[in-house]
């Protein structure tokens, strides 16, 4: 008989071992870098705060699904046009008079399929998923393309459904000078719970960790692994759906070339909120600070007075960074 | 998943897509044309538009005042032609006034006699700034569309702010006459000027030296006067003293006699030798005939009418404006190729329009075709449109070829692959069939092509012309917020603003963003966290304005704190135009590009009129109060 | 044949026949596991062996042949049915999620929860507690049911998948090459796991090339050569060298 040590490990080596470890040392990091070297004192201000904040918001929703997706060690590349169809949905229902309740399930629902679609081709042809993405990337815009005509759709019309999914906070705003939150940030908070609740505390989000993290083993234990992958690309599908939703809400614009590139924004987020790029790990709430430090040194870069096309050397220099840390830490634990 | 679900969402996606396609209604719309420009322009229309007739029919009543008249005058029989012809062509009516001998007082009281007329347009040989600067300013104050042709320097100069003036480029014909003449090298040049002093003639030499010296080639400038005799003698001992001299540019007959005599005298041999000169005549004709002369440099007369005439017509049914303060119609080269072109201006035009794109799937050529098929309807232009059925540049390339197979009078082309469609422009080219470049192209000296010109916007002058006008009133900072650094379009617009900025003596920067909205707003809000003075801002098109305009209400900027530009159209911008946000909107003016091709090949056609720059710029055309109504309610169909 | 305390055996193949193609990999095969058993399944490469238990664990079907579980005639047509009737496999890598906790492990597919109206929520404190005492049950003392399975050696993963299994009712565990790769402190754990989960009620296949590991826990050994069965030992007939020998064919029976 063997006999263990009963003791277990002291508090901060087991906060050590969360996910969320890595990023929250980065995210104070960061904040505590800027607020001394932004001249003038401009960094902790409201207007400041909250414009970290609404640049985070809709990439944001798109990382969770993301993170969701690359726990169970499968890519989305066709995030970012899933985001333009949800938009051109919802925005071309709207504009034309359309029932508020259709524009927004037509937005959601569509690319929440079209997701399934990606986890379909996944699954029956086993061609892993970044390729397959990338393909069905190139047909959602050229579909896109097609049934739009190549229009770009804008109104100036502010509808309630807008306000609804990204209004200005204008009573807060009122309150509290400067600080132009909208209601984005509640959706973003409150899909964060939702699916950190999710993933942490249901059996659906063991079968995620599962799936990523040994997909043999959980096949053996009778979890279908299949399935669980298909439901993260729809609900992949679906969040990006209703970025684009709360995009066209605020900004009232979609064209066929809107959110490109926005998958590899959420990836670099979720890489540097603490997701591994080889699955089987990974938080939502980390999905939340990664998007935050990255806006943070968006901003940073801006007010410190630095080349703004620097931005995209220093955000590709952070994720890298900010990956290595995090394994870093994880060691460490 | 289960087999209940699967069901459920099919019918779900199926029934949104149903009601989704009776819901949506297909509004016109345009997109931009790819390598040209990466903005997208007015896009799904939100009011239906307003005119019953078709824009293109509007009857227009024109006046157009000279210093001189046909009559008198046989230089000006041409000038009349032109905007006779162009009336005709158009279906527009113009008067023309003049004085009955040189008389400038009197041709002050001609304008103010028809301004009174109230007409829809007027064009006005500038021949003294000062003595017409009130009459021309009361028509600009009544709303009437003005231009100068002939006589001018341009709006800026004249300090009257007339459109354009449309009439040759001094500097430019003694610089493109430079560069021909120096093409294959030489040793030395020189200038013959026999009015020292004249503002025009001064430029030519300048012009000319200024080509010589990019070639490395040392050039002079030699007076002489106007008695040949005299002039003969001082141009012999020139030739005496430099007997390296091997290229000759005289400004006029007035220069070139007492040349031709200096070579008879001197017996030069030819091919030691080039000679250049300025203006055309008999004596002229015959040199360049047999080789003495390489070219004459013709100011155009003719179009100097038909462009001051077109340009009030774009102006008055389309809210078209002309792109420059100075639309050249000069130099026009006459060489062993054109000089005994005949002109007939009813000569059956047969050309061949190939373009990238189409309007069956990109809206934006829409507009271009339009422009297209309204110019041939005017002038009597037969032309066949080419295009692939998607984007493909090997088979617009083939397209090409079947042009040029087809042999047509004149081909006009969207150069957007120089390396592509060389072989296929160069066969037109060496056929003898005159070609143009629209929408896409650098021009024939940058495209090392020898087309006849590049219709498009000038992004450089975009950005300058808009920095200029938004500095107008001065201003503590500005910028230039730029969505897509690196590229050359938009870099270039960018670098016109700062260009005007620093002339204007106010500090100016460019700010990188990004295609995504979010980010862009907070990355323009950070900025100006960061320079709370910046008062001025440029974006550079929808993908900017609407991220700067989500910024503009989050911090509560008002038209006092911030004066705001921007290029292209969209609803969100016309509103903030109309509202007072946005002081104007720089338009590529695509209907232009397509027009401008077709009248630009009819006229070499008919006329053996050669467009003057290998740059014609059909934009930047600016939107503002002045014009906006009429631009939003030809949205999607003339603009 | 050794002493087992129940007379039907737990499992038994009858006449296993396995082709595939023109090549017979199993050829009239018999194999009985006894209840509370630990049968070595030995033989050398391309033996049979894995085919064998690929047959009783449903990754394919018998070409003909009979398998009784309990001395009823069963199918199994899946792993899924194997592991429905309590046939479980336990790989040395692929038992465990490396990057999840124990406890999480240890109900992977069989999570408990609690719930509220329709929605349900994991029940960790209690997964935590059953975990811990059904691994304290086999003889395992694990620090925390939080702790990662990845910092675990491979005897200790081994272990817990060995006592997953015996939790969740498995009838007969099958170890696949349980002892290559370890160390001979972590191998000795092992056998000691096999022998508590024998004691406790199970029966276990153990094949192996290493005579050497399997002699100390097996009643009995399985041999096959080329296809075919070449005989059932029990332990007190057979010495290691005996056992190495008939497995390359140096003796014949």
């Amino acid at each position: 008989m063997t006999k263990a040590t009963a003791k277990s490990k002291p508090a901060p080596r087991r906060f050590l071992e969360s996910p969320i470890a890595g990023p929250l040392i980065t995210l104070v990091a960061v904040t505590i870098f800027l607020t001394i070297f932004v001249p003038n004192n401009t960094f902790l201000t409201m207007r400041t705060m909250s414009g970290i904040v609404n640049a985070a918001t809709l990439t944001g929703i798109v990382t969770i699904g993301i993170t969701l997706l690359m726990i169970c060690d499968e890519f989305d590349l066709s995030a970012g046009a899933l985001v333009a169809v949800g938009a051109f949905l919802y925005g071309g229902i709207t504009m034309n008079g359309g029932s508020p309740l259709l524009a927004v399930l037509a937005g959601l629902l569509v690319p929440g399929l079209l997701g399934a679609l990606n986890g379909f081709l996944r699954i029956r042809t086993g061609i892993p998923s970044f390729i397959v993405t990338l393909g069905t990337q190139a047909i959602y815009r050229a579909a896109l393309y097609v049934l739009s005509g190549g229009i770009m759709l804008q109104t100036v019309t502010e509808l309630p459904v807008y306000k609804v999914f990204n209004g200005r906070l204008v009573g807060l705003a009122n309150a509290i000078p400067d600080a132009n939150f909208r209601t984005s940030l509640f959706w973003l908070l409150g899909m964060v719970v939702l699916f950190q609740f999710i993933l942490v505390r249901t059996r659906f989000g063991n079968h995620i960790f599962a799936a990523g993290g040994n997909p043999g083993a959980a096949k053996a234990t009778g979890v279908n692994v299949n399935r669980i992958k298909l439901m993260g690309f729809i609900i992949s599908g679906l969040l990006a759906g209703l970025a684009g939703v709360m995009l066209f809400s605020q900004y009232k614009t979609a064209r066929i070339a809107t959110a490109t590139g926005e998958e590899l924004n959420a990836i670099a987020a979720a890489v540097v909120g603490g997701t591994l790029l080889t699955g089987g790990s990974g938080s939502v709430v980390g999905a939340l600070l990664g998007v935050l430090i990255i806006s943070m040194l968006r901003t940073g870069v801006v007010l410190m007075g630095l080349p703004s096309d620097n931005f995209v050397a220093v955000v590709g220099v952070t994720i890298v960074l900010a990956a290595v840390f995090n394994y870093w830490i994880r060691r460490k634990a | 998943m289960s087999k209940k679900l699967s069901t459920l969402l099919a019918l779900v996606l199926i029934a949104t897509m149903v009601l989704t396609a009776c819901g949506a209604t297909e509004p016109p719309a345009e997109e931009p044309a790819a390598p040209a420009v990466e903005e997208t322009t007015a896009p799904a229309v939100e009011e239906p538009a307003a005119p019953a007739e078709d824009a293109a029919a509007k009857p227009l009543k024109l006046y157009a005042v000279q210093h001189a008249l046909c009559a008198w005058d046989s230089f000006w029989c041409t000038v009349e032609d032109g905007i006779k012809n162009a009336a005709e062509d158009m279906g527009v009516d113009v008067t023309i006034l003049g004085p009955e001998k040189f008389d400038l007082e009197k041709t002050a009281q001609l304008i103010e006699q028809a301004v009174a007329a109230k007409p829809d347009g007027l064009a006005v040989t500038v021949t003294d700034a000062d003595l017409f600067r009130a009459p021309i300013q009361k028509a600009i104050d009544a709303g009437i569309p003005v231009v100068a042709y002939n006589a001018g320097n341009g709006p800026i100069i004249d300090n009257i702010p007339y459109l354009t003036y449309l009439g040759q480029d001094e500097y430019q014909g003694g610089y493109q006459g430079g560069m021909r003449l120096a093409a294959d090298g030489g040793t030395k040049g020189v200038c013959i000027n026999q009015q020292v002093g004249h503002a025009g003639l001064d430029k030519r030499c300048n012009g000319f030296v200024a080509a010589l010296g990019e070639k490395n080639i040392p050039a002079d400038v030699l007076a002489i006067s106007d008695d040949p005799a005299a002039s003969q003698t001082v141009i012999s001992d020139y030739y005496t003293a430099n007997p390296d001299v091997d290229i000759f540019l005289t400004l006029g007959p007035n220069g070139a006699n007492p040349f031709y005599a200096f070579l008879d005298a001197a017996g030069l041999a030819a091919g030691t030798y080039k000679h250049g000169t300025f203006d055309n005549s008999p004596e002229i004709a015959a040199a360049i005939k047999d080789g003495t002369t390489m070219f004459g440099i013709d100011q155009q007369p003719f179009l100097q009418g038909y462009g001051s005439i077109q340009s009030l017509v774009m102006v008055g049914r389309y809210g078209i404006k002309p792109a420059l303060p100075v639309t050249a119609t000069g130099p026009g080269f006459i060489t062993t190729d054109n000089v005994d072109f005949a002109v007939d201006g009813n000569r059956e035009v047969n050309i061949y329009t190939v373009q990238h794109a189409l309007c069956a799937w990109d809206a934006f050529w829409c507009v271009v075709e339009k422009g297209i098929e309204t110019a041939a309807k005017e002038q009597g232009v037969n032309y066949t449109l080419l295009g692939p059925e998607k984007w493909d540049l090997e088979k617009m390339a083939q397209l090409i070829e079947q042009a040029v197979a087809a042999k047509p009078d004149g081909m006009a082309v969207t150069v957007s692959s120089v390396d592509l469609f060389r072989s296929g422009i160069q066969k037109a080219l060496d056929a003898g069939i005159p070609v143009t470049a629209y929408n896409a192209g650098a021009g024939p000296v940058l495209d090392n092509l020898g087309y006849m010109t590049y219709l498009g916007q000038d992004e450089y002058q975009g950005g300058y012309q808009g920095g200029m006008r938004l500095a107008a009133d001065g201003g503590t900072k500005g910028v230039c917020i730029n969505q897509v650094v690196g590229h050359t379009g938009l870099d270039a617009r960018c670098k016109g603003f700062v260009d005007a900025m620093t002339e204007k003596g106010i500090p100016a920067e460019v700010l990188a963003i990004s295609d995504d909205p979010a980010s862009s707003q907070t990355v323009i809000s950070d900025y100006f966290t960061a320079n709370p003075d910046v008062d001025i801002f440029l974006t550079l098109g929808p993908n900017g304005a609407n991220p700067f305009y989500a910024f503009y209400t989050q911090v509560g900027l008002t038209p006092e704190k911030a004066k705001h530009g921007t290029f292209d159209t969209s609803p969100e911008i016309i509103s903030h135009i109309k509202d007072g946000v946005t002081m104007f909107a720089i338009d590529q003016q695509p209907f232009l590009q397509g027009y401008g091709a077709v009248t630009t090949l009819m006229l070499k056609i008919r006329y053996g009129i050669s467009p003057a720059m290998p740059v014609t710029a059909t934009g930047p055309g600016f939107v503002d109060l002045s014009n906006v109504d009429t631009v939003s309610a030809l949205s999607g169909k003339y603009r | 044949m050794s002493n087992s305390g129940n007379d039907t055996p737990v499992v038994r193949m009858e006449s296993i026949v396995r082709r595939f193609g023109t090549i017979t990999a199993l050829n009239n095969v018999n194999f009985v596991v006894n209840q509370r058993e630990v049968v070595g399944l030995l033989g050398d490469n391309g033996a049979g062996k894995s085919t064998l238990i690929k047959v009783l664990t449903g990754v394919y079907p018998p070409t003909s042949g009979k398998i009784y579980m309990d001395g009823k005639l069963v199918e199994i047509p899946t792993p899924r049915e194997a592991r429905a009737l309590g046939i479980e496999t336990c790989y040395q890598d692929l038992a465990l999620v490396p990057l999840m906790s124990i406890s999480r492990n240890f109900f992977l597919g069989r999570e408990l929860t609690r719930s509220l109206g329709p929605i349900k929520w994991l029940n960790i404190p209690e997964m935590d507690a059953q975990a811990r005492e059904a691994l304290k049950d086999i003889g395992i003392h694990i620090r925390s049911p939080r702790e990662k399975v990845g910092r675990l050696s491979g005897g200790e993963r081994q272990s817990i998948a060995i006592g997953r299994a015996r939790h969740f009712g498995a009838r007969l565990l099958i170890l696949d090459e349980p002892t290559s790769a370890l160390s001979v402190g972590e191998t000795h754990k092992v056998l000691t796991y096999t022998l508590n989960a024998k004691e406790r009620g199970l029966s276990v296949i153990f094949i192996t090339h290493n005579v050497g590991h399997v002699y100390q826990v097996a009643d009995r050994f399985v041999i096959i050569r080329r296809g075919e069965l070449v005989g059932s030992y029990a332990k007190d007939e057979v010495s290691e060298k005996d056992i190495a020998d008939l497995i390359t064919g140096e003796r014949e029976k």
